[in-house]
């Protein structure tokens, strides 16, 4: 009776374990952000008791070279995190799985459309973005208001146009004889992210959706090359990389910041800095576009499909994206509608103060070899701001470049 | 009897090499003949590869990049190759003669080349950061401007040299450590009773004795020179403005980021080739000097 009892036991804890199925998950992230992804995993594998999701740590700077080598192995995860802008360079590739039978259409609906937009190649699901990260502008409270700069009831004034900024940046960085008005690194910040804000807000378009064209506009590329060079020649930014424009405003260094939402998971918890956090100013009568990223969850294809795996691997990442208002507490934005205008996300501290830009985002145009033209773009915005190119020769290079990568 | 003991001891030489054969074809061998298949081909890594001749060749003539990559790379080896040589030589000169702590120098040397290169890279840059860095502040205390090493266009190669001397500096100390204690003492003695001063002694004998180990130290630096990643990779990601990406970051970004592994593996076959230059004369100088010695 015993010995029956016991192979009855085990046999059914046999039968749970087969029926479970093991997912993984590659993620590139630490600190706030891991941790959150983390509680949010867990969260999930407790309310679904026939999926395990098992998550795979990956340093940022590797992912998609392991990525890129799994997937040509034979020997992808289940499941991998990845940026909307990358997505063409890899579905274009037939290297991942479609999702339209996947995914609800109550959750595609809830969608901010451009976001879900770009998320399709060749009229396919590829992906589901989880959030979006825009460039914002970070001011420091106490330094703005040691120069002056404040109304008369006290509060800290926020520039609303870039002339104010600088203006404002320029007196703060004078009166307190401070390094720099503006902290941000060269690189993705400047030539990159802030490029593509003020080129969206001078009108500027990368990509023609209709004729599916790249377009650039020379004259304004110009003009934002110009700009971003006079941020530097007038002595408010100075070329720096990305820890020390951090440590600069993080130590009372610079009163104001070019960054990603995603430091909102650190710099509330640091002791001595007092800050604020708002939309980046506009060119006068343009709306506030701003550069946005965006961190979606994607199904590498994998020699032949598991449509069971697959099932679950959907499963979570659709549960995942109606729950970003957790991972919102990182600084995100979330992209589903309903999460954008739930309480959750809104009783977070600041969020009110910048949610605002999220129908104004722009992000990477949905062609096949962006990631190249933006690490050019890097380098060009670099060269101009080191005086080593000059405004004209660096919109020749980024107009030509992108022509050579698209045609390629 | 004699023949079967020889043929017997062959096969149990091979059968001791296997291990190592055998993993040598598998990781090195296999790979490095497919690599040099692929340099005709066009491939994204995922798709099936399409031959196209010489084209991965053409495109490198045009393409302003690697040529710049390249430049980046000699110039590497130009600002990297002489002060390791000299220092490496006379650190070891210093280290062999007659000064106490010598045991702590030597450990001090050598230190750094234990570590790994993120750990060395990571801390350099903290070092040369111009607000908060170790090197601004002394720069400051004596009233000068920090300079802001790795984002300025025109010092940050220098920088990346300094930290790679730096680091790899204890290797070359430990050769020529062995070299000099290869050099009888009779030499110096018989010297002295020649009346040869200092000067005469080191430039008539301990530096033609040290012929092989200059030409092992000089030749291995050129070639892990020319192999330079990790440090930009780390530092400088190739920056400011692309200005220290050398030829395997380059080849690394055509093949892992823009999906071109084609014309990654025809732009790492040049460099294959100028190493081959490199090492093809290594070995004919090795060869001459143990002919000599011979003599």
């Amino acid at each position: 009776m015993k010995r029956l009892l016991v192979v009855t036991l085990l046999l059914a804890f046999g039968l749970l374990a087969l029926a479970k199925t093991t997912i993984t998950v590659w993620t590139f992230f630490s600190g706030g952000e891991g941790f959150l992804v983390t509680e949010l995993i867990n969260r999930f594998n407790a309310e679904h008791p026939d999926i395990e999701v098992v998550e795979q740590i990956v340093e940022w700077g590797q992912l998609y070279n392991k990525l890129t080598t799994a997937i040509a192995a034979g020997d992808p995860p289940d499941v991998s995190v990845m940026h909307l802008a990358v997505l063409p360079d890899f579905a274009s590739r037939g290297a991942l799985t479609a999702l339209d039978k996947y995914i609800s259409k109550a959750t595609l609906q809830d969608y901010v459309p451009e976001i879900l937009a770009k998320a399709h190649y060749d009229g396919k699901l590829y992906a589901v973005p989880f959030d979006t990260h825009p460039l914002v502008l970070y001011y420091n409270k106490k330094l703005l208001r040691q120069a002056g700069l404040v109304d008369e009831k006290g509060e800290v004034l926020l520039p609303k146009t870039w002339d104010e900024l600088l203006s404002y940046a320029k007196q703060a960085k004078e009166k307190l004889g401070l390094e720099v008005g503006i902290s941000s690194e060269i690189g993705a910040m400047m030539g990159d992210r802030l490029f593509t804000t003020y080129y969206a807000q001078l009108g500027g378009q990368f990509y023609d959706e209709k004729t599916k064209t790249v377009k650039l506009d020379p004259d304004k590329v110009k003009k934002t090359y110009e700009f971003i060079r006079s941020l530097y020649t007038s002595g408010i930014m100075k070329p720096m990389d990305y820890p020390t424009a951090e440590s600069l405003f993080q130590n009372n260094q610079s009163p104001f910041h070019f960054n990603g939402v995603w430091v909102m998971a650190l710099y509330p918890t640091l002791e001595g800095l007092e800050f604020g956090v708002t939309r980046l100013p506009t060119i006068p009568g343009s709306k506030p576009y701003t550069w946005a990223g965006s961190h979606t969850w994607v199904i590498p294809k994998k020699p032949k499909d598991d449509p069971a795996k697959i099932a679950a691997a959907a499963k979570f990442i659709e549960w995942f994206a109606r729950n970003a208002a957790e991972w919102a507490k990182a600084g995100h934005l979330p992209v589903l509608k309903s999460v954008l205008n739930s309480e959750a996300f809104l009783g977070l501290p600041m969020r009110k103060d910048y949610a605002n830009v999220a129908e104004y985002l722009v992000s990477s145009p949905n062609v096949k070899g962006w990631l190249e033209v933006m690490l050019k773009m890097f380098e060009i915005g670099e060269a101009v701001i080191l005086g080593k190119m000059t405004p004209d020769e660096a919109t020749k290079e980024l107009v030509n470049f992108v022509k050579q990568v698209v045609e390629d | 009897m004699a023949v079967y003991r020889k043929k017997r001891h062959a096969l149990l030489a091979y059968l001791f090499f296997a291990p190592f054969l055998v993993l040598l074809l598998i990781f090195r061998l296999i790979p490095f003949v497919n690599s040099i298949r692929m340099i005709f081909y066009k491939w994204d890594i995922f798709g099936t590869p399409r031959y196209i001749g010489l084209g991965n060749f053409t495109r490198m003539m045009s393409d302003k990049t690697f040529w710049a990559s390249l430049w980046h790379t000699v110039y590497f080896v130009i600002l990297t190759v002489p002060p390791i040589v000299v220092l490496s030589f006379l650190i070891a000169l210093l280290i062999n003669s007659r000064i106490s702590f010598k045991n702590f120098l030597r450990s001090a040397f050598y230190l750094p080349y234990t570590l790994t290169i993120s750990v060395v890279c990571i801390t350099w840059a903290m070092l040369y950061n111009p607000y908060f860095g170790m090197i601004g502040r002394i720069m400051k205390f004596f009233g000068l401007e920090p300079i802001n090493w790795l984002s300025d266009p025109f010092w940050a190669m220098p920088a990346i040299v300094a930290t790679t001397v730096w680091w790899t500096i204890g290797f070359c100390i430990v050769l020529y450590l062995a070299g000099l204690q290869q050099i009888p003492t009779s030499y110096y003695e018989a010297a002295e009773l020649d009346g040869a001063n200092g000067f005469q002694r080191m430039f008539f004998i301990t530096i033609p004795l040290l012929k092989r180990v200059h030409v092992l130290v000089l030749v291995t630096q050129i070639i892990a020179s020319l192999q330079i990643f990790g440090q930009v990779y780390i530092m400088t990601a190739g920056g400011p403005a692309g200005r220290t990406r050398t030829l395997m970051q380059y080849v690394y970004e055509q093949g892992f980021r823009y999906f071109r592994m084609g014309y990654a593996q025809a732009m790492a076959f040049v460099l294959f080739l100028v190493m081959f230059v490199f090492a093809y004369l290594q070995l004919r100088l090795m060869i001459a000097s143990a002919k000599e010695e011979l003599v």
